[in-house]
Formats: structure tokens, sequence, C-alpha cells
């Protein structure tokens, strides 16, 4: 167990530092970054310069051992947007990213659940065909389209609700709708399909010849066999809602790690792209890993190879 | 006395047995009913696609200033925008380049993914170890992330894009595809004309391609669903297609601006991204049933 632990986490970080090497050599593929930080006129003699400042005439192998050197401090560089560590800047986005992911789960697991289930106890009833067109429906919309369309009726019809900022409650409710909806579709399809193959089960038909109540046999028996694969899937999906996150932070201006990638990729402010690419990898890794981890643990078939 | 109850016992989970019969078939009608519309939507977006102009009942680029933010109307169909261009021509010509980025990604990342998955499923080793390694990193990034960070690096061309997108989604192909020739290699068929003496590139040509060729199927029509959400986020960030250039994320992002007093702009283009994604996973889902029904309907973990 010990090794299969040390061998994920060895295999996690050399994933991390592969994700570090791409972007430094995106970033460079760029171009100069003199031409970003210099004046226009700014003569040749004076490029040289801050060239030679920023280490930028070594070579690149040098120029990245230096970085990783850096990165092991937790450096980052300095943003030049906001005068602060790069890193401390993508650290500050990270809560509200967290914040609206973890909404949007709550929300993927509250509606899907409940539907997944009604949809297996009563295949083919009225609710079955509402969850299959809303699982259909949100597997299909991209978050931000689904984001503009709340507004529309929400905030700008009805104006129930703001149409974007954040800090309060109410902030939360339009994004995390948004982007928990292509969630909580999967989790209503995967709920269902589990949910049948349970009922089917020999167990639940012998809790039932015991005589439990029906809402007894679903909940305690049934429902508690068939989560095992849906919390699987949602552990795996969080890190997809990250992604997700990006576009509906910008519409709705959710000052998190998509917004801040947005705004600094159209500003040109790399330093600031590294550090967010290199936070959310980490943290996406992390993820996988304690979710293996977690199943190694659970469940003794897994091989430990 | 002891029949009483026993069959009072049994009858409640004799129930869904004796129903499951005829609901199964009404699931299935309506299912094919899914079928069929999914491939109606698919057969128009191809003739927009390929066909645009005929469809298109205005230039998509002309402008008509004194024609600005119509609502839907007999005329135009799908309302105008801010300055005054069909909203339908637009969306209609949106197809063209999305069907032509999101077919050269599928081709280019299932060839690549898949030739990775084979080999590395096949050769096992170094090479194994290398590809996934490689679709661990791509796997370790959200791919919105990985394809916004590369387009904002390389430029936002057409083939840029259409590379972007490719190394946001091959590591799809080559994780399957790897997992299946795993499970093949060992299999006796393949065991028996290695004996007889085969070479590999032989074996892997001719029995094990054949024998994936279903999953590779099924997996490009899923991920192009996955391709073009993500070319459509991409634009509608403004890091896909460029304008004049047309693409429905584009058109959204466009229509923003005028949420609150014309709709229309936003919502139309909205809608047919949607339903072409809806088609495309339809279909995708009743290819998986023809060809490979063991593979997973959800792809996505």
């Amino acid at each position: 167990m010990l090794i299969y632990l040390l061998k994920r986490l060895a295999q996690s970080a050399i994933t991390v530092l592969f994700v570090v090497a791409i972007i430094f050599v995106v970033i460079r593929l760029i171009g100069d970054p003199t031409h970003l930080l210099l004046p226009p006129e700014a003569t040749e003699a004076d490029r040289v310069v801050l060239r030679h400042q920023m280490g930028l005439d070594r070579p690149v192998l040098v120029q990245f051992g230096a970085y990783l050197a850096q990165l092991a401090r937790g450096d980052f560089g300095i943003s030049y947007r906001f005068s602060l560590p790069a890193g401390q800047v993508a650290l500050h986005a990270l809560p509200p990213t967290l914040m609206l992911a973890s909404a949007a789960l709550v929300l993927a697991l509250g509606i899907g659940i409940p539907l997944g289930v009604a949809a297996a106890i009563w295949p083919g009833s009225v609710v079955d065909q509402f969850g299959q067109i809303f699982a259909v429906l949100g597997q299909a919309a991209p978050p931000f389209f689904f984001s503009l369309l709340f507004v529309k009726l929400f905030s700008l019809h009805w104006a129930w609700l703001p149409t974007g900022g954040y800090g309060t409650p109410a902030h939360l409710v339009l994004p995390a709708l948004a982007l928990g909806w292509f969630a909580a579709a999967g989790v209503a399809r995967l709920t269902r399909s589990s949910m049948t193959d349970v009922l089917g089960a020999e167990f639940v038909k012998f809790a039932r010849i015991k005589g439990l109540a029906e809402q007894e046999v679903i909940l305690r028996h049934a429902l508690r066999n068939a989560l095992l694969p849906v919390v699987t899937y949602v552990t795996l999906q969080f890190g997809l809602l990250i992604g997700g996150a990006v576009s509906v932070e910008v519409v709705f201006a959710w000052p998190g790690i998509g917004q801040l990638l947005y705004d600094s990729i159209n500003n040109l402010d790399y330093t600031v792209v590294q550090a967010a690419v290199t936070l959310t990898a980490a943290i996406f890794v992390l993820i996988n890993l304690l979710v293996d981890v977690a199943y190694a643990l659970i469940d003794p078939r897994i091989q430990h190879g | 006395m002891v029949d009483i109850p026993l069959s009072g016992f049994l009858r409640r989970p004799a129930e869904p047995v004796l129903k499951l019969a005829p609901l199964r078939r009404r699931l299935g009608a309506g299912r094919r009913l899914q079928r069929g519309l999914a491939m109606l939507v698919s057969v128009v977006i191809l003739a927009f696609a390929l066909f645009g102009p005929i469809f298109e009942p205005f230039d998509p680029q002309a402008i008509d200033l004194s024609a600005s933010f119509q609502p839907p109307s007999a005329e135009h169909w799908f309302g105008t925008d801010q300055i005054g261009r069909d909203v339908l021509s637009r969306v209609v010509e949106a197809t063209r380049l999305t069907l032509l980025i999101t077919g050269c990604v599928v081709a280019l990342a299932g060839g690549l993914g898949g030739l990775a998955g084979i080999g590395a499923g096949y050769f096992g080793g170094a090479l194994d170890a290398l590809v996934m390694r490689l679709a661990d990193i791509q796997l370790a990034l959200p791919a919105i992330i990985l394809a916004m960070v590369l387009a904002g690096a390389v430029g936002q061309t057409l083939p840029n894009l259409v590379l972007v997108l490719t190394l946001a989604s091959w590591a799809r192909f080559a994780r399957v595809l790897r997992g299946e020739v795993l499970s093949l290699r060992t299999r006796d068929f393949i065991l028996l004309v290695r004996l007889a003496g085969a070479s590999r590139g032989w074996i892997m040509l001719r029995h094990i391609l054949p024998n994936v060729v279903g999953t590779l199927v099924v997996l490009a029509t899923i991920e192009a669903g996955s391709v073009i959400v993500l070319e459509a986020t991409l634009s509608f960030l403004g890091l896909g297609i460029q304008p004049p250039g047309i693409s429905w994320g584009g058109l959204i992002a466009e229509g923003r601006g005028f949420l609150g007093a014309a709709w229309w702009v936003c919502a139309c283009p909205g809608l047919a991204l949607m339903l072409a994604v809806l088609a495309v996973n339809l279909l995708g889902d009743a290819l998986r049933d023809r060809l490979n029904p063991l593979l997973p309907s959800d792809l996505s973990s």
C-alpha cells in the first residue's frame, strides 16, 4: 500500500512538472517579452540590457532550471499588471472558484440524485421523461450559454437576481446554477442507471421479502449502494467544473481563476498565466490522487501494482 | 394458511418484473424518435455547412443600418443584429467553420490519439509510459484552460485553432484505445497470428485495427460534441475564430452586450449550438449501442 501511494505520488509530481515545463515552453513561444515591457521608442541596446537583466540571453535549459528553483521557493515572478507576486494573485482568485465549483456540485447532487432515483423507481413516468430531457439538455449546452440565458431571464427580465458580481449569496445563485446543470445532468443519468441495476439485485428483493417498507428498502438498502459510482463520478467532475467555471466566471464577472486567466491572457500578463495554470493543474492532479487513494483504501480489490 | 402471507410478500417484487417488458418497448419507441430527430438535425447541419448560401435568405455580412435590432419576423426569422445583419443567415454560415474545424480536429485527434493508444497498448514498455504520461498532462488540465493558454500563445489563425483543439482532445482516444488493445493482444486469435509469424505492423494493421474501429468511430462522434462546445467557448472568449469569420461562439459573444434589448442576437446562435451538440451526442449514443455497447456511456471521467 505504501509503495502504491509513493508511486502515485511520484506520478502526480511528474505530471505537474511536465505541465510546468510545457507552460514554460509555450510562454517562450509567444516571443520577446521586452517588447511588452519597454515603451515602443526603446532602442535595441535597451532591449539587450533588459534581456540580460531578465536572464533571457541564457540557454533555455539554464533558464528552465532557474525557473524551477524559483518555483520551488513558491515564487512565480511579479505580475506586471498588479505589481504583486503572481503566485499571490493566483491564490487570491482560488477561493471564489472553489466556492463556485462547490456550490455547483451541491446543486448537481441536490437536483441530480433525487431526479435519478425517482426516474429509476418509476421508469417511463413523467418524472423520468422530464429527467431525461433535463439531462440531455444539460449535457448539450455549454455553461456560458446557460449563463446568458439565466441573466436574460432572472436578472434582466424579472430582476430577481444580480447580473454579476461577487459577495452575497444572491450573486452565487445564477453562476452556480449555470455551472451545476451540466454536472447535475451527469449525476441524474448515472444515479438512474446505477439505481436501476441495484433495484434488480437480490439483496433488494430480499429486503422486500423481509417485509421492509418500500421507502426503507429504497433509502437504506438500494440508494446507499447505488451512490458509490455517483460519488466517484462527482469527485472527478469537480476538476471539470473548474474548467467549465472559466466561461461562467467571465459572464458573471466572478473574480475566480478563470476570470483571472482570461484577463491575464488578454493583457499578456504571463507570470500570472503561469501561476494560475500551474495552480489549476496541481489541484486537478491532487483531486485525482485523493480519489485513487481513497478508492484503494475502500476497495481491497484494486491492485496496488 | 401458508399461502396467504407468501403471496402477500411476493406481490410487491413481482410488480416491476411484469411491467418491465411493455415499458422497455415504450422507451424504445421514444428513443427511436429521439434518434430519428438527431439524424434529421445532423443532416440539416451538414446541408447548411456544405450548401450554406442556398439556405441563407440574406448575405450574412451585408450591413443595413436602417434595419438594426429588428425582432424575429416573417422577413428576418431570427431578427437582425446591431448593424442590421440577418441573424439566420449568420447562424447558417457559422455551421461551415464549426463543421470544418470539428471535422479536422476529430480526424487529427482520432488519428494521432488512436495511433498512440494502439502503439502504447501493443508495444507496452517505454512507449506506453511515454504516451500515458503525455495523456496525463493533457488530462491534468481542463481542456478549455489548455486551449485558452495555447490559443493565446500561438495566435488565432484557423490552422492554429485546429492544432490547439487537437492537442486538447487527443488523450481520450489514446486512453480508451490503449485499454482495448491491452485486452485484445492477449486473445487467442492474436496469439495465433503471432505464432504464424506475422509481423507486428501487419498484426496491428490487419488484426488489431479492425477490432477497434467501432470504438474509434463511437469515440470520434462523442468527442465531436465536446470539440464543438470547446470551439464555441474559445470563440465566445475571443480566443477562437476571429471576426469577420463567423462562428456560433462568436455570434453569442456579439449578442451578449444587447441581451436586454435584443435577446435574439444571442439566443438564436446559442440554440443552434445546443441543437447541434444535442444531435451529435444522441448520434454518439446510438452508435455506441450499435458498435460497442460495453463502452461506458460517460467518458468524461
